[in-house]
């Protein structure tokens, strides 16, 4: 009988529909948190991910059965991405004009991001699969996610350190342009993107359009040299 | 352009990627190689703006509820790293401000430079 009932549940949940609603309902949600709390902590896609994680433990919703919409949800993760070429191409005067700065400094930037991750990782005697899920965490997370997985890492702990550093990003720097004296805007604005992404990139745009520009086309570069890197390293 | 046919531009851009990345010797997401070609295909005015414009929009102003049901497999993982959260923070914390003062100094750097021999080839 309770094993009767239990199908019957998975039934009703295990539809594709029910996934795909439950992810943009709580998004929606966290969207309205973060402009009634107007703070980056308050990030849409945290707070849509608790709920949907408190949601599917109170109602006993297997990961399974949440995922026959969660993968239709994850099929545009890729187009996404792969839109991103607007926005840089849309921003292409500013590229050609800046383009040697931008790429020696999305380098650089993301090496230092890596080798500092592996660094710390050793310190504190990570093992191997946290190491390789946490190295590209300050690039989208998308490309993230993708060389994760290929590399053999766990994908879900990379797309929380994504998002956390995103939002240490954007909270941090107005205080980083301070405290290290940093006031050329295609260096901030590049810096910003380099070091966290699209999050870090909502804050460059407040901070100036050459800013939000220059950050919006480092996620791409960023993004690339990660790839690189991590397949010279591979 | 038709929002569908926008669709089926960048879907199929996609699915190229996808093509490429698995005949491609070394590995190499798909979805980058998405983004090069698309960037190319602009640049070479194959594909241009307004034939994507609107898909393009969307995509990217609704792109974190594509991450949610990624995020949310942390429940079959968090016995994994429930032990190394902090030193998960403290990395992420670390990692970003070096990352954003070793870009920032760099481009410096390089501005400086390219100023100089600016300033060089005047004089």
């Amino acid at each position: 009988m309770e094993k009767g009932e239990k199908s019957m549940m998975s039934q009703v949940f295990s539809s594709p529909f029910f996934g795909v609603t439950l992810c943009i309902a709580t998004y929606e949600f966290g969207i309205w948190c973060n402009r009634k709390l107007k703070t980056p902590i308050a990030n849409p896609l945290l707070i849509a991910i608790a709920l949907v994680i408190v949601v599917l433990k109170i109602a006993h919703i297997s990961l399974e059965d949440f995922n026959q919409g969660g993968d239709v949800i994850s099929m545009f993760l890729a187009p996404a991405t792969a839109c991103l070429a607007m926005s840089i191409y849309s921003q292409y005067e500013q590229l050609k004009a800046n383009l040697l700065p931008i790429l020696i400094g999305s380098a650089v930037g993301s090496a230092v991001s890596m080798g500092s991750v592996y660094g710390m990782c050793r310190l504190f005697c990570l093992d191997e699969k946290l190491t390789i899920s946490m190295l590209p965490k300050s690039v989208t997370t998308p490309i993230a996610m993708e060389l994760v997985s290929q590399n053999g890492g766990v994908v879900p702990v990379t797309v929380a350190a994504v998002v956390v550093t995103g939002i240490m990003g954007a909270m941090l720097a107005p205080f980083l342009i301070r405290l290290f004296g940093v006031h050329n805007p295609v260096a901030v604005g590049v810096a910003i993107g380099t070091c966290s992404h699209a999050l870090g990139t909502t804050k460059a745009v407040e901070l100036g359009e050459i800013e939000g520009a220059m950050s919006g086309i480092a996620i791409g570069t960023a993004g690339l040299m990660t790839v690189l890197f991590s397949m010279l390293i591979s | 352009m038709k929002i569908v046919l926008q669709i089926a531009i960048v879907f199929g851009i996609c699915w190229i990627g996808n093509i490429l990345s698995s005949v491609l010797p070394i590995p190499f997401p798909a979805s980058v190689i998405s983004m090069i070609l698309l960037f190319v295909l602009l640049l070479i005015r194959v594909i241009k703006v307004e034939h994507i414009k609107q898909k393009a929009e969307f995509m990217m102003k609704n792109m974190a509820i594509f991450f949610i049901p990624a995020g949310v497999g942390i429940i079959d993982n968090y016995g994994y790293v429930k032990g190394s959260i902090l030193p998960l923070l403290t990395i992420c914390l670390v990692s970003t401000i070096l990352t954003f003062a070793a870009t920032a100094y760099t481009i410096k750097g390089v501005l400086w430079i390219q100023n100089q021999w600016k300033k060089g080839k005047k004089v």
